[in-house]
C-alpha cells in the first residue's frame, strides 16, 4: 500500500512538473492573483472595457519612436473601441526578416509602418491588404508617394513621408582640399574623390546595399524595372562606375572599416562624400553636431536620378478587422504626426503643403526639393529579397575579391538570369 | 524461493515504472518539439512550399532535392562547411588537449586559468564575433602583425579569401574552453601510478603524454572529435554576426555554410520546401559523419 502511495505521489509530482513546464512555455498572460475584492473590481473593469479591441502597429528605427507615440495618441476618441499598442523591431533587418514569418504564424501586428523598398514581396503574396482610398484625402498627398503604394490600381499603404535621395558632402574636407564648385556629374565626383582621398579617409563611401546601388543605376538612366530591365548597358555602367571607384582606392564600404552603415562612416570623417537621405540630418545632429556638410541631389551620370523613399502605414493580413485597421491607418498619418516625423526624424512629409514648408524652412535640405520631381520607385522585382541577395553578392565579389575581373556587365547579366 | 523471485520481479517492475515516469515529460517534449517538426520538415521537403503563399503550395516529389544537388551555391556552402569542420575540429581538439594537460599540472592559479579558458564558451557568440571583428579591421595591430607574414593588411571579414579563416578562428577560440573541460575530466581518470612507474623507468614528459595520456584518453578524444564535428557542421551564429545587414554568407558567399544557406532559402526567400530539402540533406551529412566516427569508436573499443 505504502509503495502504491509513493507511486501515486510520484505520478502527481511528474504531472505537476510537466504541466508547469507546458504552462511556462505558453505565451498567454493570465491575470495575477489578488484578493476577492480586487477580483471583483477587475471583473467590473473588464466588463466596462469588453468592447475595446487592441490593434498593434509594428515599426523599426527608433528615430520614429516619437512619431508613432504621437500617431496613436487619442485613438480611443477618434475610433471608439480601439486601443493601440506599438511593436518595435530593433533593426530593419529584424523587421524584413521576421515580419513575414510573424504574419504566417498569425502573431504579426495588425498594421505596420513600412517603406516602399521590399513591399512588393508583401503585396504580391497578399500579406498587405488594400485600403479604401475614400478614407483619406489623397489629393493632399504627394502624388509620387501615393503612386509608390499603388499596385494593380489598388492602394496598399497610406504614405507618411515622401523622401528624396541625397548626396552628402563634408564641406570641411571639401574646402580643406581646395575644392570649390560642387560636383555636377559623377565624373566630377570621381575627380573630387581623387583629391579628397588621403590615407584612411576615402573620397566616397559606397554602402554595398541595394538602396545605394539603385541611386547610381537611376543616375545612369537605368533602373531595375521590377525585374524586367536589370541587364541593361545603363545599369552595367552604373555598377562599373562604383567598382572602378573602389578598385582605384577612392571609395570605402562601411563594413570594411568596421561600421554598420554609411551614415556612421560619414559622421566619423572616414569619407568625404556619400549617398544617403534626409535621415542624415538627425544622425549627424547626434553623431557629428559640429560637422559642416551639404546635401545636394546626386550628381548626374547620364541623367539625374533618385528614388522616392516613402514610409507608409499598411494593413497586414493579420489585422483583426481590415476595415477598422484601414481607418486606423488613415488616422495614423494625420498632419500632426507628419509634423513630428518631420521635426524629430527629419523626414519630409507626404503632405504637399507640409512638404513645401519642410524644404523652405530647412536650409540644409532645400536643394533636394527638385529631386521629388524626377524621383522614381525602387522597382525591385517582386522577389525583392532574392534580388537584393543576388545583387549584393555579385557586387561584393567584384570589390572584395583581390584581382577580380568581374565587370558591371557581368553582374547585371548574372542577376537578370535569376529573373527571366 | 518463489516468493523471493516474485519480490525481485515486483521491485524490478517498480523501478521500470519509476524510470518511465521520469522519462515521460522529456519524451513527450521530444516528440512535440523534435520528432513532429522533423517529420513535418521531411514531408514539406517534397512540396513547393511557402509559408506566405499557402494556396500555391503543391507536391513536387524529389524536385527540391534535385534542385539542391544542381545548385552551385549549395556546393559552395558545403565546401565552406567542410573547410571549417576539417580545420576547426582538429585545431580546437589539439589546442584544448594541450591546454588541458597544462591545466592538469599542479600550477599556481590553476582554477583561475580554468575559469578564464571556459568563459568564452559561455559568452554570446554574437558578442564574441563582434569583438573579433574590431580586432581584425584593416590597420588594427592584429592585421598589421599578420601582414608581416605576407598577408594583406585588410579587414579580414570582408576579404573574399580571409573571411572564412576569420570565422574559423573565432569559432575555434570560442569552442576550446568546452573541450578543455572534457579533456580535463578524462585526465582525472588516468591512474597516477602509470605516470609514476614511467617516471621510474626514465620516460620524459613528452613520452608520457604520447605513450600513456593519449592511449588512455582515446575514448575521450573520439568523443571530442564526434561532438566537435557535429557542432562544426552546424555553424551559423558567427556567419550571421559577420553578415551584419548584408546577405548571410557575405562577402559574396565566402562565409556561407550549410545552415546559413538553409536559413536564406527558408526564411529570406520564403521557400520552405526547398529549405526543408536542404535541412534533410544536412541531417543526412551529419548522420553519415557520425556513423563513420561511431564505427571507429566501436573498433577502438
Amino acid at each position: 500500500m505504502k509503495n502504491y502511495f509513493k507511486k501515486l505521489c510520484l505520478v502527481f509530482a511528474v504531472c505537476f512538473v510537466f504541466v508547469t513546464l507546458l504552462a511556462g512555455c505558453s505565451g498567454t498572460k493570465e491575470p495575477t492573483g489578488g484578493s476577492e475584492k480586487d477580483d471583483a473590481s477587475d471583473t467590473q473593469k473588464e466588463t466596462e472595457q469588453v468592447e475595446e479591441v487592441v490593434y498593434k502597429l509594428g515599426y523599426f528605427s527608433n528615430q520614429y519612436d516619437s512619431t508613432y507615440q504621437k500617431a496613436i495618441e487619442n485613438i480611443e476618441k477618434a475610433i471608439p473601441g480601439v486601443k493601440m499598442e506599438l511593436v518595435f523591431y530593433p533593426t530593419d533587418k529584424d523587421y524584413w526578416d521576421n515580419l513575414p514569418a510573424h504574419i504566417a504564424a498569425g502573431t504579426a501586428p495588425d498594421l505596420a509602418a513600412m517603406t516602399n523598398e521590399k513591399h512588393m514581396d508583401f503585396i504580391s503574396n497578399g500579406l498587405i491588404l488594400p485600403i479604401d482610398e475614400s478614407l483619406v484625402d489623397l489629393s493632399a498627398l504627394y502624388p509620387k508617394a501615393v503612386d509608390a503604394w499603388k499596385y494593380d490600381g489598388k492602394l496598399y499603404g497610406i504614405p507618411l513621408t515622401a523622401q528624396p535621395e541625397a548626396f552628402i558632402i563634408n564641406m570641411d574636407m571639401w574646402e580643406e582640399a581646395g575644392l570649390t564648385d560642387l560636383p555636377e556629374t559623377l565624373e566630377d565626383v570621381k575627380e573630387a574623390a581623387r583629391v579628397l582621398t588621403k590615407g584612411d579617409v576615402k573620397g566616397l563611401c559606397i554602402n554595398n546595399h541595394e538602396f545605394h546601388l539603385t541611386q547610381y543605376a537611376l543616375a545612369f538612366g537605368g533602373g531595375w524595372g521590377y525585374g524586367e530591365t536589370i541587364d541593361t548597358p545603363e545599369n552595367a555602367r552604373a555598377i562599373q562606375f562604383l567598382i572602378d571607384m573602389y578598385r582605384e582606392g577612392l571609395a570605402v564600404t562601411p563594413k570594411e572599416v568596421g561600421l554598420g552603415w554609411d551614415g556612421e562612416v560619414f559622421a566619423k570623417g572616414l569619407c568625404a562624400m556619400t549617398t544617403g537621405g534626409t535621415w542624415y540630418v538627425a544622425t549627424l545632429a547626434e553623431m557629428a553636431p559640429d560637422m559642416n556638410y551639404k546635401m545636394i541631389p546626386l550628381p548626374k551620370g547620364d541623367t539625374y536620378g533618385s528614388t522616392l523613399h516613402s514610409l507608409a502605414i499598411v494593413v497586414l493580413k493579420t489585422a483583426k478587422d481590415p476595415d477598422v485597421a484601414s481607418k486606423i491607418a488613415a488616422y495614423l498619418v494625420r498632419d500632426e504626426v507628419q509634423e513630428v516625423a518631420m521635426n524629430d526624424a527629419g523626414a519630409p512629409p507626404s503632405s504637399i503643403a507640409m512638404s513645401n514648408a519642410y524644404f523652405e524652412n530647412n536650409p540644409i535640405v532645400k536643394d533636394l526639393k527638385p529631386v521629388l520631381d524626377y524621383a522614381q520607385p525602387f522597382a525591385y522585382p517582386k522577389e525583392g529579397q532574392k534580388f537584393t541577395e543576388a545583387l549584393i553578392k555579385e557586387f561584393d565579389e567584384a570589390i572584395y575579391t583581390k584581382d577580380s575581373t568581374k565587370t558591371g556587365a557581368d553582374i547585371v547579366r548574372n542577376v537578370q538570369e535569376l529573373f527571366k | 524461493m518463489g516468493q523471493i523471485v516474485k519480490t525481485l520481479t515486483r521491485n524490478r517492475r517498480s523501478e521500470e515504472i519509476t524510470a518511465y515516469l521520469f522519462l515521460l515529460p522529456v519524451a513527450v517534449l521530444w516528440f512535440i518539439w523534435f520528432l513532429i517538426p522533423t517529420a513535418y520538415s521531411m514531408f514539406i521537403s517534397l512540396y513547393k512550399y511557402s509559408f506566405v503563399a499557402v494556396s500555391q503550395n503543391h507536391f513536387v516529389g524529389l524536385g527540391n532535392y534535385i534542385r539542391v544537388l544542381k545548385d552551385p551555391d549549395f556546393y559552395k556552402a558545403l565546401k565552406n562547411t567542410l573547410f571549417l569542420t576539417f580545420v576547426a575540429v582538429p585545431a580546437q581538439s589539439l589546442i584544448a588537449f594541450l591546454l588541458a594537460i597544462a591545466l592538469n599540472l599542479r600550477i599556481k592559479f590553476r582554477d583561475v586559468f580554468r575559469t578564464i579558458y571556459y568563459v568564452p564558451y559561455v559568452v554570446s557568440t554574437i558578442a564574441v564575433t563582434t569583438v573579433f571583428m574590431y580586432l581584425f579591421v584593416k590597420g588594427s595591430p592584429l592585421t598589421r602583425l599578420f601582414s608581416l607574414f605576407g598577408l594583406d593588411n585588410v579587414t579580414w571579414y570582408v576579404d573574399f579569401k580571409l573571411a572564412l579563416p576569420f570565422i574559423t578562428i573565432v569559432y575555434v577560440w570560442q569552442q576550446i574552453g568546452f573541450y578543455i573541460v572534457i579533456f580535463l575530466s578524462g585526465l582525472q581518470t588516468v591512474p597516477r601510478e602509470l605516470y609514476e612507474s614511467s617516471e621510474v623507468d626514465g620516460a620524459s614528459p613528452f613520452q608520457r603524454t604520447i605513450y600513456i595520456t593519449v592511449p588512455m584518453l582515446k575514448p575521450v578524444i573520439f568523443m571530442v572529435l564526434v561532438y566537435g564535428m557535429i557542432h562544426a557542421l552546424q555553424v551559423f551564429d558567427q556567419v550571421a554576426a559577420v553578415a551584419q545587414n548584408q546577405p548571410l554568407g557575405s562577402p559574396a558567399g565566402a562565409t556561407s555554410t550549410l545552415v546559413s544557406f538553409f536559413y536564406v532559402q527558408s526564411f529570406k526567400n520564403w521557400e520552405m520546401g526547398y529549405g526543408s530539402a536542404i535541412a534533410v540533406i544536412i541531417f543526412a551529412i551529419i548522420f553519415i559523419f557520425t556513423m563513420i566516427q561511431k564505427k571507429f569508436i566501436g573498433n577502438e573499443e
